[in-house]
């Protein structure tokens, strides 16, 4: 880590980190357990995706294969609304028999259909909202960074335990960790260093 | 691979050999040969460690060519955990080895008088068989070390550890990788008991002077490698996820999909997936300097396996994979990584299957005889077996043995196999084969290959109630023939959605043998094997009534779905009409 900054932000701390190019990836952990995000919500999944995470038709068509609803895999992006305080989950075509049938409208899909999630009616309220976030995968290192600078809210205890994992050189400044402990959720930004370029 | 290499056990004055062409297995490899030889040489109701059973072991139709992927060698025989047939296949290199050396099989027979050890020296002059007690109880790393010190480190072995020789349910045979470490393991089923009874600690490979298995159509067969291996990395699963993060890639998916069996199998979460996932396992690696994208055998590039070193920056095992990290891990509540890779060397080393044994410690965990989540007690158990004790003996002979043993009701086995990482609640479809595979538990079983490409059994309509049953009963015809190639199973992601790449299969096959395969050729394959094993059970005594899932996978809901397995035995059995 290069600098650290730890300050208020009300309800949840608020931590933001710089780190060098390859230092996003220890914070990884924390993408694949759940983060929430502060998004427009009442939209179906692809609306989301396309205008909350600004990600292109072409990556979520091609890339996020595997889409999970509070658990339950989806097949139909369109059809399936995201609501406040669901959880969302995504990931690429995933291997075996089992990445088959989990990923979204493929044809071993209905070998989980006890489980699969059924599209619903759009719902009545649209707005702002809070809801978690999992990634896995390829999406973890294609999109995990861009959140992570976009600033994601992390469970503070989880947090603290990736930090202490830290070698010695990057835990510099972060010694207010343990004032995060006893705060529940910690708002974490992590921006990565630009290096410095010699003549 | 125009012959088979037969070693009398029983012969007087010691293991007779015998070299002899393949006469009515001609054209067959893989798991269709393991599955030929013992349908139609063992007595069905013979005794799995008696002089009566057979140890098959068999390279794929298509190992020892520059063919990509074709490393996977199938060893059968009746086996000593479900009573039925068996065939459990392996990566590493004795595979390719085996076939450039000209063997389709080696198969063991018959039973030694005493209780003696042997080697099998297998190289372009000849087979030697040699008795060397000095090898007992020897653990599989210390036994490859012995043997790079007696043959150099030109050699692939095929060997078993202590549960093998102690004759346990739950031994695997072993297979070095290109490293010549003992990390692959044909695991299922205790063939690994079969080849100590046969008293055969290991098989040395050695093929120096030979070269490639030439095809019929030399240019035909370079091309159909090269457009199989563009569809390979092409693909976003063979050639991104998989040579990434390994098969434990699955772990989170799994897990979200509330199907990760944990707790033995009381939930479908485990709270610290996070911890011991594929992506943090790569990240891990590299931090340690181990290696997440490595193959298992030459001529693998889809690379899914790895090195796992430990705290310190040394060696510890492979990369522990999908199946190994669940079934030592949230099946046991335990979510510490460093500890599920030393629960995998030990497993290595004494031969054990990894599943079979972190389904037990389960049962173990639930009898009460160790916490769950207790990391330490789960490595001393491991190290219970490794030494033979009372409780080790019962725990080396699996989960079944272990759950009757403490009289325990939740005991995850199908036709006493313990069940793969994926809880057949959350997904039943994969329930139907757990249940009606001829192997017992077996997730591989109905892998493989898209049924609509391979058109099995004319088109399936998966929205049709029915469909489950279909999809299981192709994907287990279709697995069955590619077990029979010597291709690793992992190729069936890029088959199953690119069918130029599964053209580039049949056409590889095609060019080799002089034929032209169609898919139906392929489909004809797969039942044909299948039929074998299932005579070959039935006349053991695995009825439809051994087609089932433990009662409580029928009661029991599983968080956090809540759901039980509704597929009814009607439904199940009528998976093999055809």
């Amino acid at each position: 880590m290069t600098k650290s900054n730890l300050s208020d932000a009300g309800t949840a701390g608020r931590l933001c980190i710089t780190v060098p190019a390859d230092g996003a990836q220890c914070f990884f952990p924390l993408l694949q357990k759940g983060f929430v995000l502060g998004v427009s919500v009442g939209c179906p999944i692809r609306v989301l995706l396309r205008d909350g995470l600004g990600l292109t038709d072409e990556y979520i068509e091609t890339r996020l294969q595997t889409v999970f609803l509070d658990g339950k895999p989806v097949d139909d992006i369109d059809g399936a609304f995201i609501r406040d305080g669901e959880t969302l989950a995504l990931a690429p075509a995933m291997p075996g028999l089992m990445g088959a049938m989990l990923r979204r409208g493929g044809f071993y899909a209905p070998m989980r259909n006890g489980i699969t999630h059924r599209d619903d009616a759009a719902p009545r309220w649209i707005g702002e909202g809070r809801i978690t976030m999992k990634l896995f995968g390829m999406a973890l290192r294609e999109l995990g960074p861009k959140l992570l600078e976009r600033g994601i809210e992390v469970d503070a205890a989880d947090l603290a335990q990736i930090v202490r994992k830290l070698p010695g050189d990057r835990r510099e400044g972060l010694g207010g960790m343990e004032g995060l402990e006893g705060q529940g959720r910690v708002l974490l930004q992590v921006s990565v260093a630009q290096e410095e370029k010699s003549d | 691979m125009d012959k088979l290499l037969r070693i009398n056990m029983s012969a007087e004055g010691g293991p007779a050999v015998s070299v002899i062409p393949l006469g009515e297995y001609v054209g067959l490899g893989g798991r269709a040969l393991t599955s030929a030889v013992v349908s139609k040489e063992v007595p069905p109701l013979a005794h799995p460690l008696g002089e009566d059973n057979k140890l098959v072991i068999a390279p794929g139709m298509l190992s020892g060519t520059i063919a990509a992927m074709s490393g996977r060698c199938s060893v059968g025989g009746k086996s000593p955990l479900t009573g039925g047939i068996k065939e459990s296949n392996s990566g590493g290199q004795a595979s390719q080895v085996l076939a450039r050396l000209g063997y389709a099989a080696i198969i063991l027979e018959g039973k030694p008088r005493e209780n003696d050890l042997y080697k099998v020296f297998v190289n372009k002059d000849g087979v030697k068989v040699t008795r060397d007690n000095s090898l007992k109880m020897l653990g599989n790393y210390g036994l490859v070390e012995k043997m790079k010190g007696e043959h150099g480190d030109k050699i692939a072995c095929v060997s078993i550890g202590p549960a093998g020789e102690m004759k346990m349910c739950a031994a695997t045979v072993a297979f070095t990788d290109m490293e010549l470490r003992p990390t692959r393991h044909a695991g299922r089923g205790g063939l690994g008991a079969v080849m100590g009874s046969k008293g055969v600690k290991v098989i040395v490979l050695d093929d120096t002077g030979m070269s490639h298995r030439v095809p019929k159509d030399v240019e035909k067969f370079r091309a159909a490698n090269k457009a199989f291996v563009d569809g390979l990395r092409k693909h976003p699963v063979t050639g991104e996820g998989l040579p990434a993060f390994g098969t434990n890639i699955l772990a989170n998916v799994i897990n979200e999909a509330g199907a990760y069996p944990t707790h033995n199998f009381l939930w479908g979460r485990f709270v610290g997936t996070s911890k011991i996932s594929g992506e943090t396992e790569a990240e891990l690696e590299k931090a340690r300097g181990g290696n997440p994208t490595h193959g298992c055998h030459r001529g693998c590039v889809i690379r899914c396996s790895g090195i796992f070193h430990d705290k310190d920056g040394h060696y510890l095992t492979k990369q522990p994979e999908y199946e190994t990290v669940w079934a030592h891990g949230a099946n046991c509540g335990i979510d510490d990584i460093d500890a599920i890779a030393m629960l995998d060397r030990l497993d290595d080393d004494y031969g054990l299957d990894t599943i079979e044994m972190g389904a037990t410690i389960g049962v173990a965990m639930e009898a009460g005889i160790a916490k769950f989540g207790d990391a330490q007690a789960a490595i001393n158990l491991i190290k219970e077996v490794g030494k033979g004790s009372p409780l080790g003996r019962i725990l080396g002979n699996g989960a079944a043995m272990t759950g009757r043993a403490y009289g325990i009701e939740r005991v995850p086995v199908v036709k006493n196999q313990a069940l793969p990482a994926y809880d057949p609640r959350a997904i039943q479809g994969i329930g139907v084969t757990y249940a009606t595979s001829t192997m017992g538990a077996d997730h591989t079983a109905g892998y493989a290959v898209a049924t609509n490409i391979l058109k099995v059994g004319g088109y399936v309509d998966p929205l049709k109630p029915e469909g489950q049953i279909e999809l299981s009963r192709n994907l287990q015809i279709a697995t069955a023939a590619i077990d029979s190639t010597g291709m690793c199973l992992f190729i069936a992601f890029a088959v199953m959605d690119q069918p130029e790449t599964f053209q580039a299969l049949l056409d590889l096959l095609s060019a080799f043998y002089g034929m032209n395969m169609t898919g139906d050729d392929v489909t004809a394959l797969g039942k044909k094997v299948l039929t074998w094993e299932r005579e070959f059970n039935a006349q053991a005594g695995l009825t439809k009534a051994q087609d089932r899932l433990p009662e409580f996978f029928r009661k029991e809901l599983l968080p956090p779905h809540n759901v039980t397995f509704q597929v009814s035995d009607a439904d199940l059995d009528r998976v093999f009409d055809w």
